[in-house]
């Protein structure tokens, strides 16, 4: 091993053994091109360091490996060992010594993953990493994206759910991190840019995922994020998410679900760039199932390129859903060939698989007559009078006051937090310097 | 009347219709302090980032996960 590597390793042991793990965390950074210079013996430099006592050493040779993983291509079983090794055994608290880095060193292996085609294997890694830097469960953090990317290229969503299906309360972004830690200025605006990046990833991907396994209400939820997050300058992120969001409104709602009005970019940037899909809203609204087929054909390539082909069928399957659901508002009894021209399908057995679907999903309450080919339609049979029922409603009521009393503790910390007293009192102050400006001249040391 | 035709529904008067939530004129928030730091000399941004996936939202694509047992959906 070369001195400076063995002095490496001797400032690693020294300050890790004496708990100068502050000092340690900002003296590393300095290491990283040495180490990744260094990349054909960094296994020597592991093998006189314990994850466990010398966590942030082993964090830094890791990050140092990543980055010259394009160079050395190491083995990926070593690569993937070595991290899951890394996530099962640190030292948390040395580790928020140098969250950064940590945050780096996950995004840098979630590429190398899906760069070598082994995003599943990285899943269990990215999810305890999430579990083990998080502060508490409802703190998103960068490398929650990276979770939600493995899942996606593996097509895998049991583990991601978990994630996803919690409320989001806490940001941990890797500015504050850093600023916390007091690195360098230039470095802060870097990570000030990726956690917006990280941020609106986590949103899009998450919509993807609930797209994928058809909760489109939740995915219109997290593609609403993504598109309302105040921006000055359009993200490519926030483009791709508003045409999913777009497709994913017709089918919860039949047209664009309410957006708010302080996502200016949306008019500026992203419906020029998103006029297919807003063709697909205007003629969904024309509710003619052939005039949708006629516009997917027509915009086939475009909704290909986007990887979107597939939701611009599932918002085609929609359009048959909700006009077979207008039927059911107008009659009581129709035949299944009735149904198929009313509602532009195939025949009486396409209709008939529709139905059974509907019916199966609960969209619909029917019956249909095998012998005479007639669909009975009928009421919901729901009274709202079962205990099962009475237990819904409870359970939904407690939900909505466990959220009020979150927004009560949300707003609080606001009120109290004395960057808002200040601003807030300040524009008081404003107020009165306008209504009286020549009583009030405002603090000359200010 | 027809027979098999059903009676008009009567409107649902107690809930005016539209969003029932507040809108915000002005942007804020923990996500707002975030985007703020975006770089406002660029009119786009984020162009690189990660979006080859398959067409994870055809039904025939999962159909054909299933049928090799690979990556099941849930």
């Amino acid at each position: 091993m070369g001195s400076a590597l063995e002095n490496f390793v001797n400032q690693v042991r020294t300050m890790s053994a004496s708990g100068s793990f502050r000092e340690l965390a900002d003296d590393l950074p300095e290491s990283v091109s040495l180490l990744a210079r260094n990349w054909s013996i960094l296994d020597n430099v592991l093998e006189t360091l314990d994850v466990q006592q010398h966590t942030l050493g082993v964090l830094y040779v890791l990050l140092a490996k990543l980055h010259s993983a394009a160079t050395a291509n190491p083995e990926p079983v070593q690569i993937i060992q070595l991290m899951r090794d890394f996530v099962h055994r640190n030292n948390v608290e040395q580790l928020r010594f140098a969250i950064c880095a940590f945050y780096e060193t996950c995004h840098l292996f979630t590429d190398y993953l899906v760069q070598k085609n082994l995003s599943i294997l990285g899943i269990k890694i990215m999810a305890r990493a999430v579990d083990q830097i998080r502060q508490i469960d409802s703190q998103l953090t960068p490398i929650h994206a990276d979770l939600c990317l493995l899942s996606l290229k593996a097509k895998n969503f049991n583990l991601v759910l978990t994630y996803l299906d919690g409320d989001i309360t806490d940001i941990s972004t890797a500015a504050a991190e850093c600023k916390t830690q007091q690195q360098q200025q230039s470095q802060h605006t870097v990570d000030a840019n990726n956690d917006a990046k990280y941020f609106l990833l986590f949103y899009y991907y998450g919509g993807m995922i609930y797209t994928a396994v058809k909760d489109y209400d939740r995915a219109l939820y997290f593609f609403e994020v993504c598109i309302t997050t105040p921006a000055m300058a359009m993200s490519h992120i926030m483009l791709e998410a508003y045409k999913k969001f777009l497709m994913v409104s017709l089918i919860v709602e039949g047209n664009i679900a309410f957006i708010p009005k302080n996502t200016q970019v949306i008019g500026r940037f992203m419906k020029p760039m998103a006029s297919h899909y807003h063709d697909l809203v205007n003629v969904y609204a024309n509710s003619s199932s052939e005039e949708l087929r006629i516009l997917i054909l027509k915009y086939s390539e475009a909704f290909t390129r986007d990887s979107n082909m597939g939701l611009a069928k599932q918002v085609a399957t929609s359009l048959y859903k909700r006009n077979i659901k207008r039927l059911t508002k107008t009659f009581l009894t129709l035949s299944l060939s009735d149904v198929a021209s009313r509602v532009q399908l195939s025949g009486a057995a396409e209709a008939e698989r529709y139905i059974l679907n509907m019916i199966k999903s609960g969209e619909i309450y029917a019956s249909i007559n095998q012998k005479d080919g007639m669909v009975l339609f009928k009421d919901d049979p729901e009274k709202y009078n079962s205990p099962d029922m009475f237990l819904n409603v409870q359970t939904n009521i407690t939900q909505v006051l466990d959220l009020v009393k979150q927004i009560n503790k949300m707003e609080e910390e606001i009120i109290l937090n004395p960057m808002y007293v200040k601003k807030a009192l300040g524009s008081q102050e404003d107020d009165l310097t306008s209504q009286h400006p020549k009583t009030y001249s405002g603090d000359p040391t200010d | 009347m027809d027979l098999n035709m059903k009676p008009s529904l009567a409107a649902d008067e107690m809930f005016s219709e539209g969003p029932g939530y507040m809108e915000m004129d002005e942007s804020g928030g923990a996500t707002g302090m975030m985007m703020d730091h975006l770089p406002t000399n660029d009119k786009h941004v984020h162009a690189d980032f990660y979006n080859n996936f398959d067409d994870l939202f055809d039904d025939d694509n999962w159909a054909k996960v299933k049928q090799t047992g690979d990556n099941p959906k849930q």
